[in-house]
């Protein structure tokens, strides 16, 4: 995930948060990435753009399934063991967090 | 490195920036054309190099420092006289690809720029942009844009065919009795029917105000000219000087300072051949239009009535 910005971080995820996306985030395709803008930010100058695992993640914060369900969800899908990739998963809604395009819920 | 921004991802984008920007604020600010324009079926779906929104001019350079907070810069304007008021700046940012062009006016819209952005304001509609609830103009609104849009360039067969399209589809609305009347309302407040004198014909419109005939000879040059750029602003210049003081305006008007280069030319990489490439460019394209330019003015009447204006918004003007 590549961004050129500064983060106010105001919140640490943990698997249990239930990530919600922040007010005021725009969101536009181009070809398979999406660029996610957190409109809120001044520090947020450019979007962000993720791809692949990063869309999958991201499709699946609705300030209703913690950190750990999305990566169960997500481990299901591709047919491997959630704990391999809840690590990956966390780390990248705290990197989201970051720069302020999710928020915890919980 | 920093992965360079698509346009495609990059134009819906700005216009939700620019416009929250202004929200945030409670500066008025509506989006225009671009994927307004697309909403209302009057275009085709595209990605343009800038996105397009209209403020409140009395809060026009808040608005503007609230967007250079964000890291956008106002892109140098040229240092050239124009026939007419400047409808809109221009920010850019060194990590987009698109523009935000600001407007206080569009033109063909004669009338003072905040009633015409109390007119276009009055029609407002919310539209979703890149997942983002936005202010723009409604069916109405930017039906006159897109119609003013399209009839500045006259001879242009992508625009008479642009005009073309906005005529048929405001046409075939369910409304569209009522939405000519409130056009036609919104091109007396905006006075704005004398450029669209024609669509009005066209549609049979009765009973709607004499034509203001300055209007109408200022729309008539503005379509003739604006397209050569600063020229017929040059021309008016040289000929409204003194003749002492018509070699150095001639001069500026022929090799432009650097600055104005660097804007044009969008960088600030520029060797001496590159700008002694461009100015000779920009001559040799001069040389057919001056002659149109000059039959433009000389249509109009007497250029010395003509006031000359700075290419952008003054600050601290209304």
């Amino acid at each position: 995930m590549q961004g050129d910005c500064a983060g106010t971080r105001t919140v640490v995820l943990v698997l249990d948060s239930v990530p919600r996306v922040t007010e005021a985030v725009g969101v536009s395709e181009a070809g398979e990435a999406l660029y996610l803008l957190s409109l809120g930010s001044d520090e947020m100058q450019s979007p962000v753009v993720i791809r692949d695992n990063g869309i999958a993640v991201w499709r699946k914060v609705d300030g209703e399934r913690s950190v750990r369900l999305i990566a169960e969800e997500i481990a299901a899908a591709e047919g491997v063991d959630a704990f391999s990739i809840v690590d990956d998963v966390l780390a990248f809604l705290n990197a989201m967090a970051d720069v302020g395009l999710i928020a915890d819920t919980s | 490195m920093t992965e360079k921004l698509p346009q495609q991802a990059a134009f819906p984008l700005a216009y939700t920036l620019a416009l929250h920007v202004a929200e945030r604020m409670n500066i008025r600010a509506l989006g225009i054309k671009g994927p307004v324009t697309t909403a209302y079926g009057f275009n085709d779906p595209k990605t343009s190099s800038d996105a397009d929104v209209i403020v409140e001019e009395d809060r026009l350079w808040e608005y503007v420092s609230a967007l250079e907070k964000r890291g956008w810069r106002r892109r140098p304007h040229w240092h050239a006289p124009a026939l007419f008021p400047a409808h809109s700046l221009t920010m850019y940012h060194e990590l987009w690809p698109v523009d935000i062009d600001v407007h206080v006016t569009f033109p063909g819209c004669f009338a003072a720029n905040d009633v015409t952005f109390e007119a276009l304001w009055a029609h407002r509609q919310r539209l979703t942009i890149a997942g983002v609830q936005c202010l723009v103009t409604g069916a109405i609104g930017s039906a006159l844009i897109a119609l003013l849009h399209a009839l500045r360039h006259p001879n242009s067969p992508k625009q008479i065919a642009n005009h073309r399209r906005v005529v048929e589809v405001f046409e075939t609305r369910d409304s569209f009795a009522d939405d000519l009347d409130q056009l036609a309302q919104l091109a007396i407040e905006t006075e704005a029917l004398e450029a669209l004198a024609d669509d009005f014909a066209a549609w049979k419109v009765h009973g709607l105000p004499e034509l203001h005939e300055g209007n109408q000879r200022l729309w008539r040059l503005y379509t003739e000219t604006h397209e050569a750029g600063s020229l017929a602003g040059w021309l008016v210049e040289l000929r409204k000087a003194p003749l002492l003081k018509r070699p150095a305006i001639l001069r500026r008007a022929l090799v432009p300072s650097r600055t104005d280069l660097e804007r044009d030319l969008k960088t600030a990489d520029l060797t001496r051949g590159k700008r002694l490439k461009f100015i000779v460019g920009r001559l040799k394209d001069s040389f057919g239009q001056v002659r149109e330019s000059v039959a433009a003015l000389r249509r109009h009447g007497d250029v010395k009535d003509l006031q000359l204006y700075s290419q952008e918004p003054e600050q601290g003007s209304r």
